[in-house]
Parts: C-alpha cells; structure tokens; sequence
C-alpha cells in the first residue's frame, strides 16, 4: 500500500481519538444542523453524480451505504 | 418496611448512576459544576428526562423529482478510425424519492430511477497504420438502452443510534442486480461524534445480447457477486465545522470482464478479459464548514482509492455552498480525479499476456478528469406545501494530460460531457 | 401536518400550546392530556387550596414528625436542595413568609424588627429533609413550589407531548417555555424578550430549536419610597428586595434550569448576575435597571435544518 494511503489510515485513527476535544452543546447546533452542513444535503444529485462518476471511472466514491452494481462498469 | 428500603435502595442506586453518568458527561463536556449539579437533579425527576434522541424519524412525506440529461462529447476524427460513428451517448435520467414516516421510530424511503441510453459505444482500441495513431473503434450498433432502478431503505431510531435495511434492484434488457444493505450508527459525546457502519451485497446478472454474426465468442448468460462493508466516523470540530472519515472495502468475484469490448492482441480483436476477483478500498475525508460573514458554506472532500488491479486513484472535491436571503443558494463546485491504470491494461496488446487477461476499456486506462459544475437551489412556501426548485449544470472533461503522473498513451475512449439538471421537492 | 394554538388559563397565568400534529382530533387530544396534567400540578402544589399538597407540608411546621412525600415531591425537594446550594443560599423554598412583610400597595417599608421576626422561620439550612420525609421544625415555617412548579409543569408537558408522539411544538405556561421541537420544517422558534417597560413590545427575538426558556423579573410589583425602587424578590438572606435587573432570561435544556438559573440570577444583584450567569454558561438575555438588553445567545440567520432522515442517511451517502 502506498505512503499516501498509509498516512490517511493514520489520521482516521487518529480522528478517532477526536472525542472530548470539542464539546458543542445541544442548544449551540443551529449552525450545525443547517441544510448545507450536510454530508449530502441533496441525496437525488448525489446520487445521480456518483453513479455517473462510477460508469465513467474505476474509482469506489466511498462513503459507504448499500446500493450495488448495475450493467454500466 | 422492607418494599420502602428496598425502594429508596434502587433510587439511591438510580442517583448514583445518574451521577456517575453526569459526572462523566461534565468530564467530557466542561460543564460548569452549578450547571451539572442542577442537570444531574433535575434529570432524576420523573417525566422530564425523555429519549431527546437526537436523531428522529422524518415527520412529514416529501416527495422529490430529477431530470437530467447529459450528452457525452463526439469524438474527434483523429481519435476514431476512418469511417466510424463518431457521436457518443446521450442518456435522460428521471429520479424519484419518495419518503415517508411510519410510527414514530421509523421512517421509509424509496429511491426510483429510469435511465435511457442511446448513441454509439466504444468496442475497442486500433492502431491505424495509415496515420500512425492509436484510434478508437466504435460499435457500429446504435445502441437504446434503458436502465430502472429501485431501492428501499427502512430506518428504525433508538435513542442515540440508528439501524437500517435497505433492498433494492437495478435492471437493463442484458443486465439484472439485486443488492441488499444494512447499515447502523451510534452518536457520542452528545452527538459530537456519530460512528457509522454497514455490509452490503450485491448479486448480478449480465444476459449479453448475443451478435452470431459480428461477436460469435461473446459470453453467454455470466454471473457476479460482491460484497462490501465500510465504517465510518464524523466529528463535530466546532459550532460551525465538522467532518467525516469512511473506509470502504469491496469484494467482487465472478465474471467482471465487459462482454461488448474487445482488445486487439497481435492485430485481433479478442474478447475483453479481466480477473474474476476484484478486491477495493476506498478511504473518504469530509470538511462541512459554515463561514458566516459570507453566509456561505464550503465542502471539501478527498477520497483516495486503491484495488488489487492496481488502479490507484485520487478524487478532489471543493464547493462553495451560498446562501442568498435564505430563500436562494447558489452552489459552484470543482472536480478533480485522477487515477492510474490496471496493471492488464492496455490500449492494444503486440502479444498476449502471461496471465490471459486483456482490456483496452478507457475505464481502466490511467487518465484525469475535471469538473465544473454551477447549481442554484430555490425554496418557496405554497400555501402549507414546501417547495424546492433546483437546476444545475456541469462540465465534465477527461484527459491522460490531467492524472497525476506521466501517461505513455492516452486511450482514444475517453469521455467529457455536458450535464443540464433540473429537480423539483415537495414536503407536505 | 396540522398546527393549533390552544390558549387558556392556569397556575394564574395565560398558557398557550403551540401544536402540530396529524390532524384536529389528534391536537385535541394531545391538548386535554397536556392541561390535565398541568391541572394536577396546580391542584397538588399551590398554595391556594387547603387540600393541595404544599397546605399540608405548611400545615406540619412545627411537628416532628414531619410528612411523608411521594417520588414526585422528593424529586423536587432535592432539587431545591440543589439549587439552594449552587446559589449559596439565594434559590429558597421556604423564602416565602416574606412577603407577609412586605405590602406593595401600602407604600410603606416594613419595620426591621417584622422582618426579622419572618426571618426566624427562614432557611432552608433549618428544614430536615431526608428521602422520603420533610420535616418543618419550626412553627410558622412554610414551603412554596411556586418557584419551581410553572417550569417543571412545561418540562413535563413538553415530555408529554413527544412521549405522545408529537415531534413539533412549543409550550407557554405564562413565558415559561418548554419546546417539544422545532417547527416540522426545521425552523426554531421565535421568542420574544419582553420589554419590561411595555409588555407588548419585544426588546429582541430568539431562536430555540429545542430546550426551555424561562424569565425572571422583577418588574410586577414593587414600590417606590424615595426615589429608590424597592422590588418584589426578596433576598432570603436579609429579608430585603435585591438591586439587580429589570429581567434575566435564560435558555436551558430544561425549562426547570432555565427557571433557576434566571431566578438565582435576580436574585444575585446586578454584579452577582453576572458572575453568576457567567459561571453557569448558558445562553441569556438579560434587561438593566435602565431599559438597557445585554444578550449573550447564539443568534444565527434563519437557518435551515434539514429534514431529520438526512442526519443519518446523509453520513453514509449511497455509492449506486
């Protein structure tokens, strides 16, 4: 595995090690809970910009979730 | 006598445990001791504590609509071989969603897409001996495709976590997919940390339109499966600022060649011949951060990919998301992928491989490709309907110039594209 | 998705239910439940009635005996227990007898040697309370819920309504609010800061996506002797009115914080308010003797939540 992806599994780790470094409290969230701060505040264009992506190249768009093939790669 | 001991027992046991678990939120959380003292006594009174589950199952039925279209550029007439169609795909997307509450812990949606593809598609790569360039053949058949798809996701919420089921299938006149998901997260930290987690499988069939005179070797009915599961963990930084690292690992085996492309080995076309595995990783840094002097948000995410085929590919992904008079957003964003080639490819073959594998399919050709793209989103109130209006369009352009490193030869096949969207939501 | 304002009286204040539910009957249904509960709570802690509660707690003074009280009250003795403390003595249930001393429309300061007399049978300090029993030592003692019961009132029926299945509303018990959550398209509430001077007019207006607000002010009734303005909320220490803000409104993740914390800190003096709330750290608004608004409250825009599914989905997007 190459140095690049050996370096970003080091900071997802360390990410983890994350928690208790900010403390947002409930009331303080409405920044936060706005539409654009979303992972995915439109899941249609998404949706539509992945699959897109997937027939046209050979990278996993990551992210997870279920979904599975279809005739186009 | 003994019911009231045993009573005041379990309570004085019931406050400990609240103090212990408000004693180690206030560790967490830097409560002010007043604060926390009063919290911790006032979480013990009956009817007052509820669930507060943070995440909650939609209350009302929305229903969203898509339609884009996108035409894939014609090839130049240096790419292609003399006298070959140049014209590419042109290919209409309608979506559906629709989502519904169901009780008061679940929510269901179903996701719904038809897809219609025509045009003319890549078959394989030549080498014209007459101008001495490496050309793209196309297939002469004009090819009108149509593609439905659907999923269905249930998600059921505890107090502080989430547990979904998802089914879905993906069907083409030569191309059947069932896939089936599940999937949970788990909020800490007072929803300052969410860890997310799902498998996922997948089981396709490819039923290749038999051609006895042009391809009499072209595979039969083939099979494939996959599996795959990813993890995933997003953190709150700040009022304004989050973000999110998943891994995903993939499992594919089967038949995973292409049965319409070929690959030209020692001047024949053979047909296209990839491994029956295919192992993929794929790790995904997210930043949401909100600025708000400009009223603006920006994405930026980075996905790094890598498979046993040797592909390794960098993905770059920056928009600027913003927001006018809380009615309007305006939404630029920039693209860049970057990927190498699969340690089989090549655009053609002077002799054939040890291994037998063979492809000269643009996809897994090492390219770079970058995207424009402009959205604008609207929101209006209709009497008690809440209404979105969207419209997008994006510029897609593939190029060997654009990856990353050096590129002996570019694939003739590659593809850029103009993309118009447009979309319509409705909650009632 | 229907929304009804439901307005009525109780525990002497104007109440209102701010409700969105599936339908009419539904909001109807949710509404009865919600005053029947708030109608238990009056009956069982006011003052006003011989047969609730807090008159047969007052009744005991002076017994040894004491009362045995149920989970409910001993919940809310302990709490006072708390706020008693955290407030250095300020937050007092049996501060009460004070006000005997004080007639607002006689227009005259009560002697030293009356209030001193009150003070006798003041102090918490001077209860014994261990679970489940209250004993009030001293004859003349008295407990008062007042300052409590309003606020855990719009807790619980806040709790309620989400319990009931409600996802979307906000309740009033007289500017006590609890919120059941945020209006169904993700909007906060709009709260306005009452203007102690004009109680139409709004001084500023809040968002609250969840959570309670409560006010405390001292600009009912008070006298004016002088030129120097003596309030209403008495300082159980001394016995004497407190010089501090006209108001204080505070934002909790219950109302029943948000109730103490603004009542403690009126009743810390015009200095000691702000120690107080800064120590405390939750969002408030606060109105000075001279009309002048101090907030310290996270307003943002109008922002946009976006539809609750998203949260999760949206951190595991679908790759098809």
């Amino acid at each position: 595995m190459s140095r690049l992806a050996a370096l970003l599994l080091l900071l997802g780790l360390a990410a983890t090690s994350l928690p208790g470094c900010a403390s947002v409290r409930p009331w303080e969230r409405e920044i936060l809970s706005r539409r654009d701060m979303a992972w995915e505040p439109d899941a249609l264009e998404a949706q539509r910009r992945n699959h897109i992506y997937f027939s046209k190249e050979a990278a996993l768009a990551g992210g997870g979730g279920g979904g599975g093939g279809c005739g186009c790669n | 006598m003994s019911t009231s001991s045993k009573r005041s027992r379990q309570l004085r046991a019931r406050r400990a445990r609240l103090r212990r678990r408000a004693r180690r939120k206030a560790a967490v959380a830097k409560l002010s001791p007043a604060l926390h003292a009063l919290t911790t006594s006032a979480l013990a009174l009956p009817g007052i504590a509820g669930s507060a589950s943070a995440a909650t199952p939609i209350s009302e039925y929305t229903a969203e609509y898509g339609y884009s279209q996108y035409r894939e550029d014609a090839l130049p007439s240096s790419k292609v071989a003399p006298g070959q169609e140049r014209e590419r795909y042109e290919i209409d997307i309608h979506q559906l969603r629709l989502a519904a509450p169901l009780g008061q812990r679940m929510d269901v949606t179903l996701d719904l897409s038809h897809e219609t593809m025509s045009g003319a598609s890549p078959w394989y790569v030549d080498f014209d001996q007459q101008s001495g360039r490496v050309v793209q053949v196309m297939s002469g058949a004009t090819i009108d495709d149509r593609r439905t798809d659907a999923l269905l996701q249930g998600t059921y919420y505890f107090d502080r976590s989430t547990a979904a089921l998802s089914g879905g299938f993906s069907i083409e006149k030569d191309y059947r997919a069932f896939n089936v998901g599940i999937e949970g997260t788990r909020e800490f930290n007072e929803k300052n940390t969410t860890l997310s987690g799902g498998l996922g499988a997948s089981f396709d069939q490819i039923d290749p339109t038999q051609d006895p005179i042009l391809a009499p070797d072209r595979p039969g009915r083939e099979d494939k499966q996959s599996a795959s599961i990813f993890a995933g963990v997003s953190q709150v930084l700040s009022r304004s600022t989050a973000i999110q690292g998943t891994a995903t690992y993939q499992h594919a085996r089967g038949f995973l060649s292409d049965p319409y492309k070929r690959a030209v080995v020692a001047g024949t076309p053979l047909p296209d011949r990839r491994p029956d595995q295919r192992n993929q990783l794929a790790l995904l840094a997210r930043l949401r951060s909100h600025f708000e002097a400009l009223n603006g948000t920006l994405h930026a995410d980075y996905n790094y990919y890598l498979d046993d085929w040797s592909i390794e590919a960098h993905t770059f992904d920056l928009a600027w998301h913003q927001s006018i008079f809380d009615l309007l957003r305006v939404i630029p964003s920039i693209r860049y992928y970057s990927q190498s080639q699969a340690d089989f490819y090549a655009p053609f073959y002077f002799a054939p491989r040890g291994d037998g594998l063979r492809a000269s399919d643009y996809r897994l050709s090492p390219f770079g490709a970058l995207s424009y793209r402009i959205r604008g989103e609207a929101r209006i109130q209709l009497f008690e309907l809440d209404l979105g209006l969207n419209a997008g369009y994006e510029r897609y352009e593939s190029d060997a110039d654009l990856a990353f490193g050096r590129v002996t030869t570019e694939n003739p096949g590659l593809v850029s594209f103009d993309l118009f969207s447009i979309g319509i939501s409705g909650r009632f | 998705m229907r929304f009804e304002q439901i307005r009525f009286r109780a525990m002497g204040s104007p109440c209102a239910l701010h409700l969105y539910a599936a339908n009419a009957e539904t909001v109807r249904s949710l509404a009865s439940a919600c005053r029947a509960e708030i109608a238990r709570l009056e009956s069982k802690y006011t003052r006003y009635r011989d047969d609730s509660l807090t008159s047969r707690l007052n009744r005991s003074a002076g017994d040894p005996r004491g009362v045995r009280v149920d989970d409910e009250t001993a919940g809310l003795l302990d709490y006072a227990q708390t706020a008693h403390c955290e407030s250095g003595g300020l937050f007092d249930l049996t501060s009460g007898v004070l006000r005997r001393a004080w007639d607002f429309r006689s227009g005259r300061l009560p002697s030293r040697a009356a209030v001193d007399a009150l003070l006798e049978r003041v102090g918490w300090q001077r209860v014994r309370w261990q679970r489940p029993r209250l004993v009030l030592p001293i004859s003349g003692m008295e407990v008062d819920f007042g300052g409590l019961v309003k606020e855990y009132a719009a807790d619980r029926v806040a709790e309620l309504c989400r319990r009931r299945g409600a996802r979307h509303g906000l309740v009033d018990l007289g500017g006590d609010l609890a919120v059941v959550g945020p209006h169904p398209d993700g909007r906060p509430w709009q709260v306005g800061i009452r203007d102690p001077q004009d109680g139409r007019r709004a001084l500023a207006v809040v968002s609250v996506f969840r959570g309670g607000v409560a006010t405390s002010g001292d600009y009912e009734r008070c006298m004016l002797i002088d030129g120097v303005r003596y309030g209403h909320l008495l300082d159980p220490r001394t016995g004497w009115p407190v010089r501090g803000p006209r108001s204080v409104s505070v934002l909790a993740p219950h109302c029943l914080i948000a109730g103490t914390t603004s009542t403690i800190a009126m009743l810390s003096g015009d200095s000691g308010a702000d120690a107080w709330l800064a120590s405390v750290g939750l969002p408030h608004a606060r109105v000075d003797r001279d009309g002048a608004l101090r907030t310290h409250w996270p307003v943002s825009p109008a922002s946009e939540c976006p539809p609750a599914r998203v949260a999760p989905r949206a951190s595991v997007p679908s790759i098809r």
